[in-house]
């Protein structure tokens, strides 16, 4: 009987395996636009990198310090903002992630607590919502539901709830009791319209916020006093100005939406500091303007493959830069350029399963920003001239 | 173990940061690291995550593969990787479940004493159970080798594959071997 459970048991695993017939081209894609440059350093390296890090380490000290004597602040508490009083202006330097746009964010663990108040600050390019805990060293359950309407219904009567706004969020937290009064502060910017308690029974609270849009959000959680942080993209892309308000940065990048988009041109022109590519999408079925998800992947050389064929595609240069779009297609997407210092040419090298790739030649390895623009829906690459 | 040549070379140019060459190790693995994520995970989405996680710190740690095929590290670090993705998703489902929000991959209740077939049974074991018993019946490893793969005593590994196989026999109306 052993024999023949076992035997069955690994002709099912096998058949099972079967099943699963193909690699997935968009797990492939994944995995390539995951993996980081690999660096190899000599012993010298090492220690110049390991000396710097200390040296950064005494700077940040004594900045943290400074900051610390001059914000009023007591010795071991963080400088990270609170949303308010004296800190409220400092920005954090390093840490905060990037925001996600999933439909529902689940965290937090913490024993009992009690929400004593809800903050708000404005950012340049977010804005903050702290909700600050007392009773518990971590933060309490909390799940963040993103939602189309500002429309909410009041726990535990049932009563429809609409706040100001075209969309919202719903802060769930557990076990949690609100203050009574809860203060909440005033929007401080445009895109939180409104903040109110709309469930606050059985411990559990329930937040609603009102948003002018759907907006990604970012979440943090702090200590020393408890808080939970929720920032709310606000980078209003058509209104950038990527000359004034992004550096240039040497690293791979990922962004856009789920929305499926087609290329209808590529420009490359120079500026004055830069050279600019501009990917122009079409409108969406209803008018708005959508910028697909999308990669760019730093390498070092300006050979490039295709996609699918798997042939070489050698770029002029000596560096290069791979821009992948996904749920894309790229009809007739026409590249114009003109004479420029950095990128040396720019093609199509791939169109596949809605997997559309270019390849960008460069002269030698450049910084770049990004900036996302609507209305058309462009995506915008500068590279440091 | 000798590795073929070809197959060094690839290794070697991905340790020195080549990407195209580490696009044709996901290509030679990539297929055998996502059924055995799947296999353990029985969730497709689950399994891509695994199998994306399972290569991404693969292309990390390259430095700590050895003169080894990498085939059994790969497995080893996915068997991995898919339990600890199961672990995140059951965080995230108890969470959510404390909210009332029950995740529509949550295995629909199956009685005991109701027979159901191997699919259905493997579904009812822990990702823990379904790594071993992936490693024992689909990789062929021995329980020795499972144990190593998974981090676990050797004894730990045979009383989770015994208690595995009792659920499965259980479940699927097998006769319990005596022995």
């Amino acid at each position: 009987v052993s024999d023949k459970f076992d035997s069955d048991l690994r002709e099912h695993l096998h058949q099972e395996a079967g099943n699963v017939n193909d690699f997935p081209r968009d797990l492939a894609g994944r995995i390539r636009d995951g993996i980081e440059p690999r660096r190899s350093f000599g012993l010298v390296q090492q220690l110049a990198v390991a000396g710097g890090l200390i040296l950064l380490a005494g700077l940040l000290a004594y900045g943290i310090g400074q900051l610390r004597a001059s914000s009023g602040l007591p010795a071991g508490q963080s400088p990270i903002p609170t949303a308010s009083g004296a800190v409220q202006t400092v920005q954090p330097v390093v840490g905060l992630g990037p925001f996600s746009c999933a439909d529902e964010t689940w965290g937090g663990n913490g024993p009992q607590a009690q929400l004593t108040a809800v903050r708000m600050a404005s950012h340049n390019g977010y804005e903050r919502m702290t909700l600050e805990f007392s009773g518990s060293s971590t933060v309490p359950a909390y799940g963040l539901v993103r939602q189309k309407s500002p429309d909410f219904v009041k726990d535990a009567s049932g009563q429809p709830v609409r706040l100001a706004g075209s969309a919202g969020l719903k802060v769930y937290l557990k076990p949690v009791t609100a203050a009574n009064p809860l203060p909440i502060d005033k929007p401080a910017g445009a895109d939180i319209r409104e903040i109110s308690l709309i469930g606050n029974f059985e411990q559990q609270v329930i937040l609603g916020v009102g948003l002018s849009q759907p907006a990604c959000v970012r979440v943090l959680e702090l200590s020393k006093p408890t808080r939970l942080v929720v920032d709310f993209d606000t980078t209003p892309a058509s209104q950038a100005s990527p000359v004034e308000l992004l550096p240039f940065v040497c690293a791979d990048r990922k962004g856009g939406s789920t929305a499926a988009a087609t290329v209808v041109a590529v420009r490359v022109a120079h500026h004055t500091g830069y050279d600019r590519i501009v990917f122009e999408f079409a409108p969406q079925p209803d008018g708005s303007s959508k910028i697909p998800s999308y990669t760019m992947i730093q390498q070092s050389s300006a050979q490039f493959t295709k996609d699918p064929s798997g042939q070489p595609a050698n770029l002029e240069g000596s560096a290069g830069l791979r821009v992948v779009f996904r749920n894309t297609a790229a009809q007739g997407s026409a590249i114009s350029s003109s004479p420029t210092p950095v990128v040396t040419q720019v093609r199509q090298i791939g169109e596949f399963e809605r997997v559309v790739s270019f390849g960008i030649g460069l002269n030698r390895a450049a910084c770049f920003r990004v900036v996302e623009l609507t209305g058309p829906g462009r995506l915008v690459i500068d590279f440091e001239s | 173990m000798i590795m073929e040549p070809a197959l060094e070379r690839l290794i070697d140019r991905s340790r020195d940061g080549d990407r195209d060459a580490f696009d044709q190790v996901v290509a030679r693995y990539g297929l055998q690291v996502l059924r055995t994520a799947r296999l353990i995970l029985r969730d497709q989405g689950l399994a891509e995550d695994a199998c994306q996680e399972t290569f991404l710190k693969a292309w990390r740690k390259l430095d700590t593969l050895r003169d080894q095929e990498p085939g059994p590290w790969l497995i080893r670090i996915a068997a991995n990787e898919s339990i600890s993705a199961y672990r995140r998703r059951h965080r995230f489902d108890r969470l959510a479940e404390r909210f009332g929000r029950v995740r529509e991959s949550e295995p629909e209740a199956v009685s005991t004493e109701e027979r159901i077939d191997l699919s259905l049974a493997l579904e009812r074991l822990s990702a823990e159970q379904r790594a071993v018993i992936v490693l024992r019946y689909y990789h062929d490893q021995s329980v020795e080798q499972a144990a190593g793969a998974l981090n676990i005593p050797v004894d730990t590994a045979k009383s989770r594959l015994k208690a595995a196989l009792r659920r499965l026999r259980s479940l699927t109306g097998a006769e319990e071997v005596i022995p």
